[in-house]
């Protein structure tokens, strides 16, 4: 695994400087194919909980922004 | 005529006006600065540079450029150097190795008299019955084949290091296609990083007689400051998201890049046929590199093997270089007869000749249906034998991230494209210089207007017709087509491995006729070159014996790394291990203190004798560095709701001012975390949480504030607060000298918070009891810690104030019964087992761990964590720490803490029971040293069950 994330706050970083939190379950299904919404904290930089969207078949990320603007 | 071959030679890598000395097992070697070890060992004589991996065979110089395993040795106690490509150096020692007792006569020769009885998988055939001797086998096996051996009294090795770039466009290859490469996208304004694994660029315009002026005016593009060159540097990885893997001297480089083009160049391919790997044997390159690189002629007297028209002009090439051209052999039907040699068309050779040198090839022609003509066989004398193949795209690079690779027109070409990522030159399969330079200069231009920078002419339709004029003619020859009859046991496909041509059938005979299964089981390609001198070789035995297109066959999966790699290089930064000090570290350590790692802190385990430190805080006062606890404030209105929901217990209802014990869970119920929080106002909470923790529970606390989106601020005080506990019956005394505050019973009473003044420091002071006894936490700024710690130590002096540290901690702790997360508990502890059941507030609405802890609770437990007492003598009782419980001989449980109870003079610990057997009473056994030792539950706390020492 070895792709950038754009940090809100920080810019373009590799992954391992962030953590990952876990998906946030979907309505849709869980655990499938495609693209997920994650969470992920910026441990070595902003040390701030994001939201990344990522196709889990590509590790292509789509968008990040904060967990706290997200739609609960 | 002068005999040529006694001219000297002058390398490009080479100063022949200096000289160094290095050992080469045991007798002094003279190279010339810059050249590599191998090239000093061929001119001082040496033709026997290993042996092989699994016969014994002598193996000599061969590919000159690092990408086969002929000439690894061991350098300064490092195995599996490639000595053809590593400078010598002044003092090195160099050692063959894997023979008995030398390379040059070795006994172990002898496996390659008995190869019938070692045939391909033959470790998984024989040996199995009887079972017993698979051990000595297996043991004799691993000694007898094999590469280097680890030295492990050499070293030390200097600790490599990571280094990281970042980039537009990363050019892997500084050839001319590469140099092109690079300065098309430097001159369309993007910013270029060049790595070339040799010392100097240039590629093969180094050797092989192009013409090295022409690469001039793009060398000097790159002395741009877009431009970053480094020579030396070897990709061996090209991972996801353009992450390139790469080593030079002293580590690890990681580049991310936009934009990746490959322009590895191309590799000559052995060619098969019996007795195909004697010294002497070399690819036409090889012997280019070592005359032009390292100023060394290979041999007197030469012949040519070859497929197409390379073989000609090598021959050519080795004559301007003083080489004597014995002959050149043509396998194709038709080729240029050029120089005063005998050149052999339509024929091949049938076996090369000699010792642990060669001597002589054996040659035929082939009549019209490929076989051999018997009447045109003969022999021929030569010292060196030139091999000439089409030459194959070094794409392994290419392959790995996802570039496919198709034979078109007797060549491998890529198939489809790949976003981020091109291939120019010969690891496009592109032939000729000038092509490859037009690739070059098409792909830079290409991958600048990619990442949106201008580019200033037309290069689309530039690369369009470039494609359509070096499309692969249709009917080129069928590849492979030399391996038409000489299947033989000597004819080795693999050199790493010692894989014949004959093993190959004989595994796809065997079933393994897919080009995977046949790695695996004949080992094909899975040696030190993983690949590059066989793995086309392979599939096309593959695609001959099978019958199948080779395009159907198609190679194995390339996976980094592309390069051998030392294991140094690849841990490169991982050492990197940080050291939390607290602020009373030098007062510990002047103290005494014994230093234990907690998580990434150095606390004192105890300044000496930490059963008199737990007897001082049980009978007077003692003093602990807790500093490493988190400490996090919470500042806001949503401040109660946040620990409502995140803990098992309420927190609404805490007055300011007080202080209570709060354990949480996940939200699967499993106990995560525990402390204390004090109220210190309406929306204003202090949190402890335990030292390896704190920085999760702050994370954790953050991710569901953010989720939840509640109005409150975390304030994560874990570094810049100090903090330290006063216990014992004397500690009220020592505490009044230095504080105005009233800290009378009545007016500080167990589990309240004050905050005011301790010797001058502002500090918060928690009325705790963690040890069992009359204590006070006290908070301090990081940078007053000192003195305060220091003004209490002073004051405590005439009270008998003992400072005490992690072990002292844990005794007193277990006296009380008390757990501790992590070391008590597991990832599948929950509260209601574990006795915290009285904390878990099923009436709040909503909190982590709310509905599986419910359905445990009705489920019952089925496991208890308790206190016993054994009464047998103990030695050390640490050391019974995690021993199972058993029941009848089967684990039922285990024990999580042991210690020594100085107060109650016995054996005490808490331990995971069966829950019908947790009764306070019930005796039960667990298993040590190899016997069953008993023990007994009793209730906890084991002392003060009442608590009226901490709460007096």
């Amino acid at each position: 695994m070895s792709f950038l994330l754009t940090c809100p706050n920080c810019g373009p970083r590799e992954v391992t400087e962030f953590r990952y939190g876990g998906q946030i379950l979907a309505a849709s299904g869980n655990n499938l194919p495609g693209p997920q919404r994650e969470r992920w904290y910026h441990r070595l930089g902003c040390r701030r909980w994001l939201v990344a969207e990522r196709d889990v078949r590509t590790n292509t990320v789509l968008g990040t922004r904060w967990l706290a603007e997200e739609a609960p | 005529m002068t005999a040529p071959s006694a001219v000297p030679l002058t390398g490009i890598l080479i100063d022949s006006t200096r000289s160094l000395t290095f050992t080469f097992e045991d007798r002094p070697v003279t190279a010339l600065a810059g050249q590599s070890i191998a090239a000093a060992l061929y001119a001082a004589g040496v033709r026997v540079f290993s042996r092989s991996f699994k016969y014994h065979r002598p193996r000599g110089l061969f590919c000159v450029s690092g990408d086969c395993p002929s000439c690894l040795m061991q350098v300064d106690g490092c195995p599996n150097v490639r000595t053809c490509i590593e400078p010598a150096r002044e003092g090195q020692v160099v050692r063959r190795q894997n023979a008995w007792p030398s390379a040059d006569f070795d006994v172990l020769r002898i496996f390659d008299r008995f190869d019938r009885f070692l045939p391909v998988g033959f470790y998984y055939k024989h040996f199995h019955r009887p079972r017993w001797l698979w051990p000595i086998f297996e043991h004799t096996v691993r000694h007898i084949a094999g590469l280097g051996r680890i030295d492990l009294d050499a070293g030390p090795f200097p600790t490599a290091v990571v280094e990281h770039l970042h980039t537009d466009i990363c050019v892997i290859g500084g050839g001319p296609a590469g140099l092109a490469a690079a300065a098309a996208a430097l001159a369309a304004g993007a910013r270029v990083l060049l790595l070339e694994r040799g010392p100097q660029l240039g590629g093969h315009l180094l050797y092989d007689g192009g013409r090295p002026g022409e690469i001039e005016p793009l060398r000097a593009v790159l002395e741009s400051p877009r431009a970053q060159v480094l020579c030396g540097t070897t990709a061996f990885g090209l991972y996801e998201g353009n992450l390139v893997g790469a080593f030079r001297e002293g580590g690890l480089l990681k580049v991310r890049a936009r934009h990746v083009i490959v322009c590895t160049g191309s590799r000559q391919q052995p060619f098969l046929f019996p007795r195909n790997d004697l010294p002497g044997i070399m690819l036409g390159n090889g012997v280019l590199r070592l005359a032009h690189l390292h100023g060394v002629r290979a041999g007197r007297r030469a012949v040519v093997l070859t497929d197409n028209d390379g073989g000609a002009r090598l021959a050519g090439q080795l004559a301007d270089l003083g080489i004597e051209i014995a002959a050149v052999i043509d396998q194709r039907v038709e080729g240029p007869c050029t120089g005063d040699w005998p050149t052999f068309t339509s024929s091949t050779v049938l076996e090369a000749r000699g010792n642990k040198r060669l001597r002589a090839v054996r040659l035929a022609r082939r009549d019209a249906n490929s076989q051999i003509i018997p009447t045109t066989e003969q022999e021929i004398a030569c010292d060196l034998l030139c091999l000439v193949s089409e030459p194959a795209p070094a794409n392994e690079l290419l392959l790995q991230a996802g570039m496919r690779f198709r034979p078109q027109g007797g060549r491998w070409l890529p198939d489809g494209t790949v976003p981020g990522l091109s291939a120019a030159g010969g690891a496009a399969g592109t032939l000729g210089l000038d092509a490859q330079v037009q690739e070059g200069r098409l792909r830079g231009a290409e991958a600048a207007a990619v990442l949106g920078y201008a580019v200033g002419f037309d290069f689309r339709s530039a690369l369009a017709d470039f494609q359509l004029r070096n499309a692969p003619a249709p009917a080129g020859a069928v590849l492979g087509n030399h391996l038409a009859s000489l299947a033989n046991r000597k004819s080795f496909v693999c050199l790493c491995e010692d894989v014949t041509v004959k093993d190959l059938e004989q595994a796809i005979a065997e079933g393994f006729d897919h080009i995977e299964t046949l790695k695996r089981y004949s080992t094909v390609s899975m040696g030190p070159c993983q690949g590059k001198m066989c793995s086309l070789a392979a599939s096309a035995v593959c695609a001959r014996v099978t019958g199948r297109d080779p395009a159907i066959v198609g190679t194995t999966t390339s996976r980094p790394p592309a390069v051998p790699v030392d294991l140094g290089v690849l841990a490169a930064g991982r050492r990197h291990h940080p050291v939390r000090r607290t602020p009373l570290h030098h007062w510990h350590q002047a103290a005494g203190a014994r230093w234990l790692d907690a998580g990434w802190w150095k606390r004192p385990e105890s300044y000496g004798d930490p059963e008199s430190e737990v007897r001082a805080v049980r009978q007077a006062v003692g003093l602990i560095d807790v500093s490493t606890l988190g400490k996090i404030e919470l500042v806001g209105p949503d401040a109660a709701e946040l620990l409502e929901r995140v803990y098992l217990n309420r927190w609404a209802d805490l007055q300011p001012g007080r202080i209570r014990y709060g354990v949480m869970c996940t939200e699967e119920g499993i106990l995560f975390d525990d402390g204390v929080g004090a109220r210190l106002g309406p929306d204003r909470f202090y949190l402890t949480a335990t030292t390896g923790n704190a920085d999760a529970v702050f994370q954790w606390l953050e991710l569901w504030r953010d989720t939840w989106r509640l109005d409150v601020v975390l304030l994560n005080q874990t570094a810049g607060t100090a903090a330290m506990n006063l216990a014992g019956p004397k500690s009220r005394e020592v505490l009044a000298r230095l504080t105005r505050l009233d800290v009378s019973a009545a007016a500080f009473p167990y589990l309240a918070l004050r905050e005011g003044e301790v010797a001058g420091v502002p500090c918060r002071l928690l009325r705790l009891g963690f040890v069992g006894e009359l204590g006070y936490e006290i908070h301090c700024p990081a940078a007053y810690a000192w003195h305060l710690w220091e003004a209490l130590v002073q004051a405590g002096a005439a009270f008998g104030l003992r400072p005490f540290g992690v072990e002292a901690q844990r005794v007193l702790r277990l006296e009380k019964g008390h757990l501790i997360i992590g070391v008590d508990t597991d990832s599948l502890s929950n509260p209601l087992d574990a006795g915290l059941e009285g904390l878990v507030r099923f009436d709040k609405p909503l909190f982590h761990g709310r509905e599986p802890l419910l359905r445990l609770k009705a489920m019952g437990p089925r496991c208890r964590l308790v206190g016993f007492r054994i009464d047998a003598p103990v030695a050390i009782p640490a050391e019974l720490e995690g021993c199972q419980v058993v029941e009848q001989g089967r684990p039922v449980g285990r024990l999580t803490s042991v210690r020594f109870s100085p107060t109650l003079g016995g054996c005490i610990g808490l331990a995971w029971v069966p829950a019908a057997e947790s009764r306070p009473g019930t005796r039960f056994h667990f298993h040590w040293a190899g016997r069953e030792v008993p023990a007994r539950v009793v209730p906890t706390p084991f002392y003060d069950p009442e608590g009226k020492r901490l709460k007096c």
